[in-house]
């Protein structure tokens, strides 16, 4: 039987305490780097900084939460940054046509809903590796956000729109109250729902997943769509934090997005994850994208660190297991 | 079944006759696409794209996939660059050029088989690395100066024949040999359309995987040798999308996305029918800001198409059991 690629021939049931050992990792990781960016920058721990980072990575954090899902259904969705280009620019040149920012809103969140149900269904019905449909979609819906706008930025949204992005509401940043919201809301259904167990059921054997009743090509579809729709919601707020549309918005989002999810210890493979641990995944990946630019390094060598590093957290997670396994044999 | 092996087999068949098709619609609205400078220059830019994808398709045919070569090319060229300018005779720095490639990919290999790394996580961060590295090293410098015997390649001709063409020529009748004849070639079949019964049939699959990998990274050096000597600078942004490029042009000519089957004509004939349809579309006057949109929508048909097939000779999705 052959699910997924590469996956182990002899693959056993995974313990979930190696994923747990992951996520302390993690954690420890966070901190360790929260320590290190405060001694090696000023100011680090300043408010406005602090204020900074968050607006400026919670576009990434609201792809990362269907990422999870996504991820855990041993799939994966590379389009997302394509589908924010995509969606900010249709955002833009609608409300620059018609001057109806309601509908252009309502347009926006429609493309993307439906961009994503593209993705699901040819993964879901026409069982397509999620891999190539969102590669190829990747660049179809960022090279409609390039062909629609020729490269240039469009501008001339309303002053109002602007709250979106730039807004406090209790202190904090707007665009923070709508992630706690939704992260709630993942979290609440990963826990508590079936459609939450379905994912990691599916994760784990998508065929007796079917033969337990599973509607897993549903499953994709929803997840799928879910993912567009989150990331016509990032557009939106990327659009409006910057008061621009420009067709290389979202470049780079798909890898930070799946950085957080595997280093917040879902496995790449499917079945094990938490929600928690993506909240954990994304302020790492946020502290380090945010104290390597404020300590003056080069956003170039900032891509090295973060590609490295998504490698090693990889490697570590899919052999931990195996490799205490033999440990522990070699101590006897 | 008959009629299924039958339109299997005359896919390239289909293809050459689409290439045709295009080919005398955009002659009669423009005669100058017919003329043998463009056709010449068409081949030319088909030859690396040919030699690059059928990298591409062995590892597709082993299940895997390659996002990283077309950061793979664009390091391969700097450094051929870079070599040719500190005075090494033109046949050394050549094949330090593949060597290098072939290190990179099984470099890549050993990461998938030995540490379970999906291949598409484990090309993207590389992806990263490389483009990064690049940046870094050079400072996005062009690199100029170059000596006049680093185009023999790019620019040299055999009777006649341009010697990019020549080459392509050579590796795709080489890759069609491995494939079908040598004991390699035919476990890297098996391995693709069934690890377990491959492992139990007594091939080494890692082994397998690792081998299929390095040779498709000495491909991507020839490649990048066979592109990089047509210029006479080397910019840090060359091969940007190639990987895209490389999975169409495979997946165009029949290989199975699933792994397991694979042509290396099909592949050529693929590389063909794009590189056509990107010069068409320029003589058409579409703008080039929509190329990257079109080759995402094709790449989506081809895949649809090829589905299509596996789904009608299995009976069910794409899941094999």
């Amino acid at each position: 039987m052959k699910i997924g690629r590469h996956t182990d021939q002899n693959a056993t049931v995974r313990k979930p305490e190696i994923r747990y050992i992951n996520v302390k990792i993690v954690f420890a990781l966070l901190v360790f780097s929260i320590v290190l960016m405060s001694l090696i920058t000023d100011n680090f721990l300043s408010v406005k900084n602090l204020t900074n980072m968050t607006r400026n990575f919670m576009e990434t954090a609201l792809l990362a939460l269907p990422m999870t899902f996504i991820i855990l259904t041993n799939a994966i969705d590379l389009s997302v940054g394509g589908t924010v280009a995509m969606c900010a620019i249709i955002l833009a040149k609608i409300n620059l046509a018609t001057g109806n920012l309601t509908l252009a809103v309502t347009l926006t969140l429609l493309v993307g809903a439906l961009g994503g149900a593209l993705n699901g269904y040819l993964v879901g019905y026409k069982r397509i590796p999620s891999f190539i449909v969102t590669l190829a979609t990747m660049y179809l819906f960022g090279g409609i956000a390039q062909g629609l706008s020729e490269a240039e930025t469009l501008t001339g949204l309303p002053e109002s729109f602007r709250m979106l992005g730039n807004g406090f509401f209790l202190h904090m940043p707007m665009q923070f109250w709508i992630f706690v919201f939704f992260a709630i809301l993942f979290s609440f259904v990963l826990r508590r729902m079936r459609y939450g167990r379905n994912l990691r059921v599916i994760g784990f054997n998508p065929e007796s997943a079917e033969y337990a009743g599973i509607h897993v090509a549903q499953t994709h579809l929803i997840n799928y769509t879910v993912s567009g729709l989150m990331a016509a919601l990032a557009a939106l707020i990327f659009v409006s934090r910057i008061s621009a549309a420009k067709s290389n918005a979202g470049i780079g989002y798909e890898t930070d997005a799946i950085m957080a999810v595997v280093l917040g210890g879902t496995s790449i493979s499917g079945g094990y994850g938490s929600i928690e641990g993506t909240i954990v995944g994304i302020m790492l990946v946020g502290v380090i994208r945010n104290g390597l630019t404020l300590a003056r390094v080069s956003s170039e060598t900032t891509t090295i660190l973060l590609g490295m590093l998504l490698l090693l957290t990889i490697i570590f997670s899919e052999n931990a297991k195996a490799w205490i396994k033999k440990f522990k044999k070699e101590k006897n | 079944m008959q009629r299924m092996r039958k339109y299997i087999g005359s896919r390239e068949a289909i293809i050459a006759v689409l290439i045709m098709a295009i080919a005398v619609g955009i002659s009669a609205v423009n005669p100058t696409f017919a003329a043998w400078s463009n056709i010449q220059d068409i081949l030319m830019n088909v030859s690396y794209i040919t030699i690059a994808a059928l990298g591409m398709t062995i590892i597709i045919i082993t299940g895997g996939i390659d996002t990283s070569s077309g950061a793979c090319l664009a390091l391969l060229s700097l450094v051929c660059g870079q070599l040719a300018k500190s005075g090494l005779p033109v046949i050394a720095y050549f094949v330090i050029t593949v060597l290098i490639g072939m290190v990179l990919s099984a470099l890549s290999g050993v990461i998938i088989v030995k540490l379970n790394v999906p291949s598409m996580i484990c090309t993207l961060c590389l992806y990263n690395i490389f483009r990064g590295g690049i940046l870094v090293v050079t400072g996005g410098k062009w690199i100029t100066g170059l000596p006049d015997t680093f185009n023999v390649i790019g620019k040299g001709t055999t009777f006649g024949v341009p010697n990019s063409i020549v080459i392509m020529i050579i590796v795709l009748i080489v890759v069609v040999l491995f494939l079908v004849r040598t004991e390699l070639g035919r476990n890297i079949y098996a391995v693709g359309s069934n690890a377990s019964a491959a492992r139990l049939a007594g091939i080494n699959v890692n082994r397998t995987i690792i081998a299929a990998w390095a040779i498709s990274g000495m491909l991507l050096g020839i490649a990048s040798i066979v592109y990089c000597t047509r210029y006479t600078t080397i910019q840090t942004n060359v091969g940007e999308n190639l990987h895209l490029t490389l999975i169409a042009a495979s997946v165009i000519g029949g290989t199975n996305i699933l792994g397991g089957s694979g042509k290396p004509m099909g592949t050529f004939f693929g590389a063909l029918l794009l590189t056509i349809i990107r010069t068409a579309l320029l003589f058409l006057k579409v703008s080039t800001y929509w190329d990257q949109a079109v080759q995402g929508a094709l790449i989506l048909v081809a895949i649809l198409i090829g589905m299509l097939h596996i789904h009608r000779r299995t009976g069910k999705g794409g899941v094999k059991i």
